[in-house]
């Protein structure tokens, strides 16, 4: 059992390395932006995807689906390369990223894209949507979740707290929504720009359940959702400590990586680091 | 128009049990039938109109047809990017109800008033804007909506003066001809309506034959009618409660001025790029105040036509 689980953890690991790579080759050759959020949100994209929801790539309007809504639009390559490794869309499509006749725009188009239920980009709509997603399933008895992942910066937008209410008090317990707590706004860090504070104390005072994970820890993340219960009448918050830029050592933590593009060097060195990491792995 | 909704809403609701009534916070009492026997139905979602606009979003693409009712600024402007992208960008099929439109609460001043929602809902991509006249049109309106798969703004006034019966059937981007003319026309909206019909009275005793059409679909807009008046008519004057920029009249402007054969003269009368300043319960004290009266009307169709 531990050994399937450790198999399993390493599989994540190397796919996420190899998504980080794919994310960075397209980004660059479209000379796309936002490397540094998607590389924040990955793995946890990746795990849901793989692990949590539950869903048929080959039937996307299958009702009986859980949903997933990316509201952090901006990270959409992320969700890309997750949706195309999944079969949800041939995975040459990927290489059509932001050109003109692509299905796949700098924000996701809910229109266009397989799987994508929401179009998102606009910061705090994301949410919204899938408190009326949650409310449907409630209406319906249907028993599928909602998954919605917002950024911390985004929620700097009110309507995610009238939405917040909303769900508490709905006691829609088949809502889960993951932050992705990387700390860095555009300008600099949350805490010199416009501080969150606790999202943890912030939740529970709306009526949340709220934990805390790394979200870049597979074992972890693994645990946190094989002991989430759904059923106590509240919503839940997954808080995801994470790291912007996550995966390329001179990209984490860094303002500036919020939407430039490598040179040459940096890009020769950042794939080298992505391909030694693959190596270790595949071993 | 408020006891028409009602009352069109619980009939719809009655056929066909996807219909959901979310409100803003309003309504109670008068929906207190609709709460009793729909309680599933109705979703009370409290002042916070953004939210309320996704939620309505996510409901709709769950296969509910949920209709969103608050008092008119609040339902357009308040929450405009949610309109814009959760409801038109995805295509859902929210149907959005502003009641009190244009200066229907005449004593409580421009923070109630919405004298540009038509020009923001019809600039909206998948949107079908609706303005009806009367009690019946309300109704229609309503079921129309139901049918229609697609966004759809309903905007209602508080009262409906209007006691006219139209017999031909309501057709989204169809308008009505109320009165049929020979050389003007007054095309009208909402409770502008009823003015324009008392103009066209007296206009009569003054040699000017004029044409009363009702546009209760501002989007898409009856183009070929217009169209056709543009070149029987010598003048056309188009009047809304609302400000004069993207509205009806902007919407018959742009036909005419990109229509070859059009020979009509036109004006445009709404209100004139300002916020309407003044109180009153009786809102044709308003119109008095702002030259929207069918005095007013009456004057100035004289004018043009001579």
């Amino acid at each position: 059992m531990k050994n399937k689980q450790n198999r399993e953890i390493l599989q994540l690991k190397l796919k996420a390395a190899q998504l980080r790579k794919k994310i960075l080759e397209m980004i660059v050759t479209a000379h796309g932006t936002h490397i540094a959020s998607a590389f924040s949100i990955v793995d946890l994209v990746l795990f849901l995807y793989k692990r949590v929801l539950r869903i048929n790539p080959k039937n996307p309007a299958d009702e009986k689906r859980d949903k997933f809504v990316l509201s952090k639009g901006h990270g959409c390559a992320a969700l890309y390369v997750v949706l195309a490794d999944l079969g949800f869309f041939p995975k040459k499509i990927l290489n059509t990223f932001i050109s003109p006749g692509s299905i796949l725009g700098g924000h996701p188009d809910s229109i266009r894209i397989p799987g994508v239920e929401t179009s998102t980009g606009s910061l705090g709509h994301g949410f919204p949507v899938a408190v009326g997603f949650a409310m449907a399933n409630k209406m319906n008895h249907s028993k599928f979740r909602v998954y919605c992942l917002v950024g911390d910066e985004e929620l700097n937008e009110g309507s995610n707290w009238e939405a917040a209410q909303i769900a508490a008090h709905h006691k829609l317990d088949n809502l889960i929504l993951i932050i992705d707590e990387n700390k860095l706004m555009i300008s600099g860090f949350m805490k010199d720009i416009l501080d969150s504070l606790s999202f943890k104390e912030k939740f529970r005072a709306f009526g949340w359940n709220a934990v805390s994970v790394n979200g870049h820890n597979f074992a972890q993340l693994i645990k946190l959702f094989k002991q989430m219960q759904f059923k106590n009448g509240k919503p839940t918050v997954v808080i995801a400590d994470t790291v912007k830029g996550k995966g390329v050592s001179f990209m984490e933590n860094k303002k500036e990586w919020y939407s430039v593009l490598p040179n040459q060097e940096q890009m020769d060195i950042a794939i080298g680091e992505l391909d030694s990491r693959i190596e270790r792995l595949n071993l | 128009m408020r006891d028409a909704y009602v009352d069109a809403i619980y009939r719809a609701t009655k056929v066909n049990s996807n219909v959901l009534c979310i409100v803003g916070d309003i309504g109670a009492y008068l929906l207190r039938h609709y709460i009793k026997d729909f309680s599933a139905n109705y979703l009370n979602l409290g002042a916070a109109e953004a939210n309320m606009v996704g939620v309505a979003a996510g409901l709709a693409m769950s296969g509910k047809i949920p209709f969103v009712y608050t008092i008119t600024p609040f339902i357009t402007a308040r929450c405009y990017e949610q309109i814009k992208i959760d409801v038109c960008y995805n295509g859902a099929n929210v149907k959005l109800v502003g009641i009190g439109s244009g200066v229907s609460y005449g004593t409580m001043g421009s923070t109630h008033h919405s004298l540009e929602d038509i020009a923001i809902m019809r600039a909206l991509p998948n949107m079908t804007v609706f303005s009806p006249s009367n009690k019946q049109e309300v109704e229609e309106a309503v079921f129309a909506a139901m049918k229609y798969k697609g966004p759809v703004y309903i905007r209602l006034m508080l009262t409906a003066n209007l006691t006219h019966k139209y017999r031909s059937k309501f057709k989204i981007g169809k308008a009505r001809i109320i009165k049929k003319g020979k050389d003007a026309a007054i095309i009208a909206t909402g409770d502008m309506v009823s003015i324009a019909i008392d103009a066209a009275k007296a206009l009569k005793k003054n040699n000017i034959n004029c044409f009363v059409v009702n546009i209760h679909t501002l989007k898409p807009f009856d183009e070929l009618l217009i169209k056709n008046l543009s070149y029987k008519c010598k003048a056309i004057i188009s009047i809304e409660e609302h400000s004069t920029i993207g509205g009806l009249g902007s919407a018959v402007g742009s036909i005419l001025s990109q229509y070859p054969r059009n020979k009509a003269r036109f004006k445009i009368l709404g209100f004139n790029d300002i916020f309407c300043r003044e109180y009153s319960s009786d809102k044709l004290k308003i119109f008095e105040k702002y030259n929207l009266s069918s005095k007013h009307l009456i004057k100035t169709m004289i004018e043009l036509y001579h």
